[in-house]
């Protein structure tokens, strides 16, 4: 399940996370959240962002 | 997780600082030319976040381009346009002022803020989003694509 969390601290900054999302699309789906919020202050790319959604099929045409 | 970003909120949408407003009982007042404070710079704070380390010279404080007034507070608070976004402008000498906005840094209202703009920008794009608040008083809000 593909979801966007923004947690909004009580000091009124925020914290943007997909989750679910592969590669490179976590970037693009969040990125109208994050712009519209202000000013990037930290990025940070987890495990799955390494991955991408065609693995399986390139292994399938091997 | 895959992507995980932190956000400075800035105020750049003026419908945005009115949801919050209205969230938190404030009023707004458009093209309000000035918010009331002490009346006289006594040239007596210095700290990073003094207005006029921001580009506000002390002959403009009590001048903004819309004003918020709170309930219960004497002084108000000026928004002054900056660049592409708004900066809060108040005396935060009174107390009533201050405990509604959260402190000096007014976290309470920028909470408002972003939350009021994140849920309006996820209306836009067609995202269901459900808002959930947690016991160290952030709020946290979940924003799914609707199929």
């Amino acid at each position: 399940m593909r979801v966007i969390e923004v947690t909004v601290a009580a000091d009124g900054s925020s914290r943007v996370e997909t989750k679910g999302y592969a590669g490179a699309d976590c970037q693009q789906a969040s990125r109208f959240v994050e712009a519209a919020l202000g000013r990037r202050s930290t990025e940070q790319l987890t495990a799955d962002y390494y991955t991408t959604p065609t693995t399986q099929a390139q292994e399938a045409h091997q | 997780m895959s992507h995980v970003v932190s956000i400075q909120t800035e105020l750049r949408d003026l419908q945005a600082i009115k949801s919050a407003c209205h969230r938190l009982g404030f009023t707004f007042h458009e093209n309000r030319a000035t918010y009331k404070w002490y009346g006289r710079w006594v040239d007596d704070y210095h700290q990073e976040d003094a207005a006029y380390r921001h580009g506000i010279k002390p002959e403009d404080y009590g001048k903004c381009d819309h004003a918020i007034s709170v309930p219960g507070a004497e002084y108000e608070i000026g928004l002054v346009k900056h660049h592409d976004h708004y900066l809060m402008v108040f005396d935060f000498i009174d107390a009533k002022l201050n405990q509604a906005l959260g402190g000096q840094g007014a976290g309470r209202f920028l909470q408002a803020y972003a939350v009021e703009k994140a849920k309006q920008e996820a209306q836009r794009h067609g995202y269901a989003c459900t808002e959930t608040h947690l016991q160290d008083g952030s709020i946290k809000l979940q924003i799914q694509e609707t199929y």
